[in-house]
Formats: structure tokens, sequence, C-alpha cells
């Protein structure tokens, strides 16, 4: 049964359009049957429809081959597109292949450090925690670099130890992991943390 | 050459025979250009239509849907699903009218009044063959009322019974277009026909 006046005009609008339901359809026609309010409903909206068809009818003055040739003209002044596109739906391969390898760095990264920090608290390696922020996914149209270290800490390094002597400070001092990922080619050390 | 009546003209692609879209698309995106043409072709007619409803005049819609059909082009690696080509073109051409329509800016230099047929003051509302004096006022005065009527009602109404009513595009192309459920699209021109019956209640 349809309850109210607003579901029946709903109805009815879908009716004319041809997209209600089987089961609605069928519950409508009844209604429609016995009821003349209905039936005028439909009437008033089928003559509503008639008129907007009738009075949208557009005529322009427009020369649709010839607009269709200036398109296609200008089309040719475009470069062609290159199969591949559509491989991976909305996006090119290559965004997804960074995005792997950033990923995967990520990983890497993440599984270094976690090796080097103690497994439990002892005398000489405390227990260590490790905060990993980020990164932030983000899409990238260019060329970037990723790069990996890990040494000692910045208070190490202030007290003087070579890098020759790096895995004896890792082995018994806090490490410190570096990842860094980039849009731009490598330039040297970039120590930001993440 | 003869102006070419518009009359809501189905859009070809509802013959079983033709290349579907889906297909031109990934041709197009393969390299041939010549897929592209098809697509202009097939849906040139409901874009320019929809684009002069938007903003009034013939020169206007041939420069918005130029521009959308270019856009389109060069964007069509983007485009996810590519069956759903022309509620995607709709979309662009409807936004650009829009935006056009707000921001009235100074006409493109582009030579597009080449494109309109000699008779430069042909009436848009006069109807196709019909050369009845009388039906041709009553049509002009028609389609002056819708178009008034059109613009009282909210964007969304607006668009649903521009493409679904007058442009007869399939529900899910509109949805398309107007980047919501093809429930909501049924709900938007079922909400303007009220209107509608309302403001034209003394021509209907």
């Amino acid at each position: 049964m349809l309850p109210d006046r607003d579901q029946l005009e709903y109805a009815i609008s879908q009716y004319l359009d041809g997209t209600l339901s089987v089961m609605d359809r069928r519950v409508l026609e009844e209604r429609l049957a016995a009821d003349a309010e209905a039936r005028l409903m439909l009437e008033d909206y089928r003559r509503l429809d008639e008129r907007v068809i009738a009075g949208s009818r557009l005529n322009l003055p427009i020369n649709y081959d010839r607009f269709a040739a200036h398109v296609s003209a200008q089309i040719d002044n475009e470069p062609a597109h290159v199969a591949g596109p559509l491989a991976m739906p909305g996006m090119a391969m290559g965004v997804w292949v960074r995005r792997f390898a950033i990923a995967a760095g990520v990983v890497m990264a993440v599984g270094i450090g976690m090796h080097f920090i103690p497994q439990g608290p002892t005398a000489s390696h405390p227990a260590g925690s490790m905060v990993v922020i980020g990164p932030a996914v983000e899409t990238n149209s260019g060329g970037g670099t990723i790069s990996i270290s890990y040494g000692p800490t910045d208070a190490l390094r202030e007290r003087g130890v070579a890098m020759s002597l790096v895995d004896d400070a890792i082995a018994s001092h806090s490490p410190r992991v570096v990842i860094s990922a980039s849009d731009q080619p490598a330039s040297g050390a970039d120590d930001r943390l993440y | 050459m003869e102006p070419v009546s518009d009359q809501s003209e189905p859009i070809s692609h509802s013959n079983p025979n033709a290349v579907a879209d889906g297909v031109l698309v990934r041709r197009t995106l393969a390299g041939e250009k010549r897929a592209f043409d098809e697509l202009v072709l097939r849906y040139q007619r409901p874009a320019i239509a929809v684009a002069y409803r938007l903003l009034g005049k013939s020169d206007d819609a041939l420069e918005i849907v130029q521009e959308a059909l270019l856009k389109s082009y060069r964007s069509l690696g983007t485009l996810q699903k590519p069956e759903a080509f022309a509620g995607w073109l709709m979309r662009i051409v409807s936004n650009l009218s829009l935006n056009f329509r707000r921001g009235r800016k100074t006409r493109s230099s582009l030579p597009l009044n080449d494109l309109l047929d000699s008779a430069g003051e042909h009436d848009p509302q006069a109807g196709g063959d019909s050369v009845d004096p009388e039906r041709v006022a009553e049509g002009r005065e028609l389609g002056a009322r819708l178009k008034l009527a059109l613009d009282e009602l909210p964007e969304k109404q607006r668009m649903a019974i521009m493409l679904f009513t007058m442009e007869q595009l399939p529900q899910k192309q509109v949805a398309e277009a107007m980047e919501c459920s093809v429930e909501a699209v049924k709900w938007h021109v079922f909400q303007g026909r009220k209107k509608l019956k309302e403001l034209l209640k003394d021509v209907v």
C-alpha cells in the first residue's frame, strides 16, 4: 500500500520514467485503478512532462558536422595517448611502483631498526623503544629517492664517534635509524627522522 | 549545411550495433585519435544542448563544449570507468558552464561563430520542422516560461530535469554526471517535477 500523498507522487514520478520496480508498479497500478485522485495526479505529471519536453525542444543554428571537424582538428594538435593507463584504472603504473618502493623502504627500515633494538632488558642494554611516525601517503608524479641509513645518535656523534666505529656504537648504544624520502634526486645525507 | 534539429534526439549509443563508449575510450587511450572523433559525434548534441540551457547563448555553448571535449581528451587517462564517459563528459560540460555563468568571463577569440549556421537570427525555441506561426509562437512562449521556471529550481533539481527529462540521458549517466546515486537522481527529478508543476500550473 502507498500510505501518503508524497509517496504516491514519488511513485507516480518513477512510474512515468519506467523506473519503478515490478512490485511497486503492481501496487501503484492497483491504487490507480481504485483511486480517481491518483489517476488525476498521474495525468497532471504526464501532461507536465509533455509540456517540458515540448518547451525544451531546441533547434540551435549549429553546424554539428563543422563543429565536430573543428574539435577533431584540435585533437590532432594534441599529443596522442600512449597505451597503458587503464591497466590499473585511474592510476598510472609508475605511481604504484613508486608507492611500492616507498612502502618497501619503510618496511626494511623498520625491520633494521627492530633488529638493533635490544630484545629484552639487560644491565648493558636497557629496554628501548622506537617510534615510527608516518610517512603520510602522498602521490608523487616525478622521480624520487629513498635512502635508509643507521648510525650513532646525535649524542655519540657529538662525542666524535667515527663512522668506522659505527657498528660498535650501535652494538653498545641506542642506535639511530634514519629514513629519508624525497621527490628530489639524492644530494647527500638527509638527517630527517621519521 | 542546414541546421540540424536538436529535438532531444536519443543519443546514438542506444543503437545496439554501435561500438560501446568504453571501447572507444580504450582505443583513444591506445593512441587512436579517430576513436575520440566518434565520441565527439555521439555526444556533441546533448553536450551543446546542456551548455546552451545553462548559458542561453549558442556561441557560449559551443565554446564551453569545445573546451570540455578537449579537457576530456587530455584527462581521459584519469577516467576510472571508460564506459562512464558520457556522464563524465556531461559533468565537465555542466561544471564549465556553471563556472562560466558565475564568472561570465570575456568571450574567447576563437572563431566559433563560423560554426553557427548563417541563419543567425534562428529562433532556438521555435521547434524543428514546424512552420505554423501559431505553434512557433506557442513554442517560444512555453520555452521562455520553462527557462524561467528552471532557473527557479535548485541546481541539482535543474540538472536532473535537464539531463534526464529534457536530454533523455539514462539515469545512470545522469548519476555519473551529477556524482550521485541513481536513487538520488530519481529523487531530484521528482522534486524538480513537483516544483515545475507548481511554477507552470497555468500552462500545464
